[in-house]
């Protein structure tokens, strides 16, 4: 049962895997003839038929797509022609910048929004939830953009306490991972909110209650613990928007990640690269989805038993 | 009805509600409300502090842009442009999704299989990174911003609703109905669509507030509605290079998009309250 359920969301995950190629490879391809970007200025038709018989674009569609995939399969995108380098190259170089930002980001926000969620239902009816409630719509409702310019503004212009945009230590980090985290922390604190009121109102509550236990020990060991549950689902949802949000915060703060190399890659028409990062960050989305059911499975044991597929 | 009382009664969705008939009502009567020409420049009125008051006519109560556009105006115009895309995108998404969902959830088998993993495709795919995909590929105009961004609007819509379906599918009034020999799709216009439009309105009201926001960030990266047309996303793309000079040019077009946002969300949480039958 355990290893028909494995087996399956495995092969969702590479059915994904093998769209998000296909998603892939359509866009690139409507993005342009990459011929006319890489040949000078003035190039003689000759060469523009040569170059794209080399590059095998005058192929069958079909043709182009199955090596496509073969090269993908492989880690092969293509040259960067403004790096002169190997497209995945340049994505692996950037990556570790994306990752640090995005778990920045999701630590942030768990902490945070799980601690205003927290709040929100344990003191239910006193001022301090509406103030969370409020907090939270807020975080929903901003746009991300917008948060990194205010932020810029009032803490590198005005105050110059950190640095506005690039690398290279703590303090550049601080102001993107907070830019980015805020919706995350809006969408914690909504969904942790509402479980642990639904939480609450079980029969094994009522059993804490009326064992007598101190209300910490209730709120702590037996409703965050059940509550916590889809919010570990989340995670694989979250880590979409982070990716997503990513390209948007790191075009704000010069964050050299992948986000900022798509954005780089579709403003100069360098395909081989928006191809590389699109794919690298779509298979890390399908990875942090199958690694989140995986690790649901392991915390809540019901599922084990009772799901085969995808609900 | 004592006045602590009728606030009492008050919940975010009323002014949701409010906020959001104002803004349309701006932007419906934009010609009529808005003190200036959106697209005029005054080349002396450069970056013009905003003065904020209403009264004195032909100041610019929100400053002027880098080249002496009235903020307001552009931000009343602005919001016809980013309003009628997001709407537009929401009910064509919509339709596309709430037929695949109908018709995945109503037919079943190895159809409602295809459709359900053509979702889940879609879904493993960061919706940002395939709208701004997608728009760089088709080129940003109008029409095309829709499409995109019912694109990335349909997977939530056709989840919902299937699951709906598949619910309503084995009551009784659907089944007599089935024994009547109706068609199918007289059942699912008749029988089905009737008791699903709860979710799908809310679905809907919620997928508005995501749509402003996403095409106000694929405007603000460049690939969104182009000049001169105004849009809030545009008009804080431009202002960013100023916002240490003059911070009304982006503050205010973000104000713009989260006071909508925040109202169509309050809007949206309050409907799935009134819907559900728990409460």
């Amino acid at each position: 049962m355990l290893y028909r359920y494995l087996l399956t969301r495995l092969g969702e995950a590479l059915l994904s895997l093998w769209g998000a190629m296909t998603i892939v490879f359509i866009a690139a391809r409507m993005l342009g003839d990459p011929v006319i970007m890489m040949l000078p200025m003035g190039a003689s038709p000759a060469d523009i038929e040569l170059m794209r018989k080399t590059l095998r674009l005058d192929d069958p569609l079909i043709i182009q797509y199955l090596q496509f995939m073969w090269n993908a399969v492989r880690g092969d995108f293509g040259m960067s022609f403004q790096f002169h380098r190997p497209a995945m190259d340049l994505v692996l170089e950037r990556l570790p910048a994306t990752i640090l930002l995005a778990v920045s980001a999701l630590i942030i926000g768990i902490v945070v929004g799980g601690f205003l969620g927290f709040v929100a239902a344990r003191w239910r009816g006193t001022m301090l939830a509406p103030i969370a409630t409020v907090l939270a719509l807020l975080g929903q409702a901003t746009p991300v953009f917008w948060l990194g310019i205010i932020l810029i503004l009032a803490f590198s212009t005005s105050l110059g306490w950190l640095p506005s945009g690039g690398t290279g230590s703590l303090s550049h980090l601080i102001l993107p991972s907070i830019t980015l985290a805020t919706f995350t922390a809006a969408s914690v604190m909504r969904l942790l909110r509402s479980s642990m009121i639904e939480v609450v109102s079980e029969d094994f509550i009522r059993t804490a209650w009326s064992k007598g236990l101190m209300p910490r020990a209730v709120y702590v060991r037996h409703v965050m613990r059940n509550a916590l549950l889809p919010v570990v689902t989340m995670v694989g949802i979250l880590a979409g928007e982070l990716l997503g949000g990513a390209v948007i915060t790191e075009t704000v703060f010069a964050w050299p990640g992948i986000g900022r190399l798509v954005m780089q890659g579709i403003e100069t028409k360098d395909f081989a690269v928006v191809q590389a990062a699109a794919a690298a960050i779509a298979a890390i989305y399908i990875f942090v989805n199958f690694a989140v059911d995986l690790l649901y499975m392991l915390i809540d044991p019901r599922i084990r038993l009772s799901r085969t597929g995808r609900a | 009805m004592s006045a602590t009382s009728f606030f009492k009664r008050i919940q975010g969705g009323h002014v949701g509600l409010l906020v959001l008939a104002v803004v349309a009502l701006l932007a419906i009567f934009a010609p009529l409300v808005a003190p200036d020409n959106p697209v005029r420049s005054d080349l002396r009125g450069r970056l013009a502090e905003p003065t904020l008051s209403l009264t004195a006519v032909g100041t610019a109560p929100l400053g002027r842009d880098q080249l002496g556009r009235d903020i307001l105006s552009r931000m009343i115009y602005g919001s016809r442009a980013t309003l009628l895309v997001a709407l537009c995108a929401v009910v064509v998404g919509g339709v596309v999704g709430v037929t695949i969902g109908v018709v995945s959830g109503f037919a079943g088998g190895i159809l409602d299989r295809i459709l359900m993993r053509i979702t889940d495709i879609q879904l493993a795919f960061p919706l940002m990174l395939l709208a701004l995909l997608m728009v760089a590929a088709m080129g940003a105009n109008f029409f095309n911003l829709i499409v995109v961004l019912a694109l990335t609007s349909w997977t939530r819509y056709a989840r919902i609703v299937r699951g709906e379906v598949l619910q309503l599918r084995e009551r009784e009034f659907v089944l007599s109905a089935v024994a009547a020999g109706a068609s199918a799709w007289r059942i699912c216009v008749k029988h089905i669509l009737p008791n699903i439009m709860a979710p799908i309105i809310v679905v809907a009201t919620l997928e508005l507030g995501r749509v402003i926001v996403m095409e106000s960030a694929l405007s603000f990266l460049g690939v969104g509605m182009q000049p001169p047309t105004p849009s809030w996303g545009r008009m804080l793309a431009e202002g960013r290079s100023y916002v240490s000079r003059a911070w009304w040019l982006a503050a205010f077009p973000g104000l713009g998009i989260m006071l909508v946002v925040l109202s169509i969300n309050l809007i949206g949480d309050w409907l799935r309250d009134v819907f559900d039958p728990k409460k």
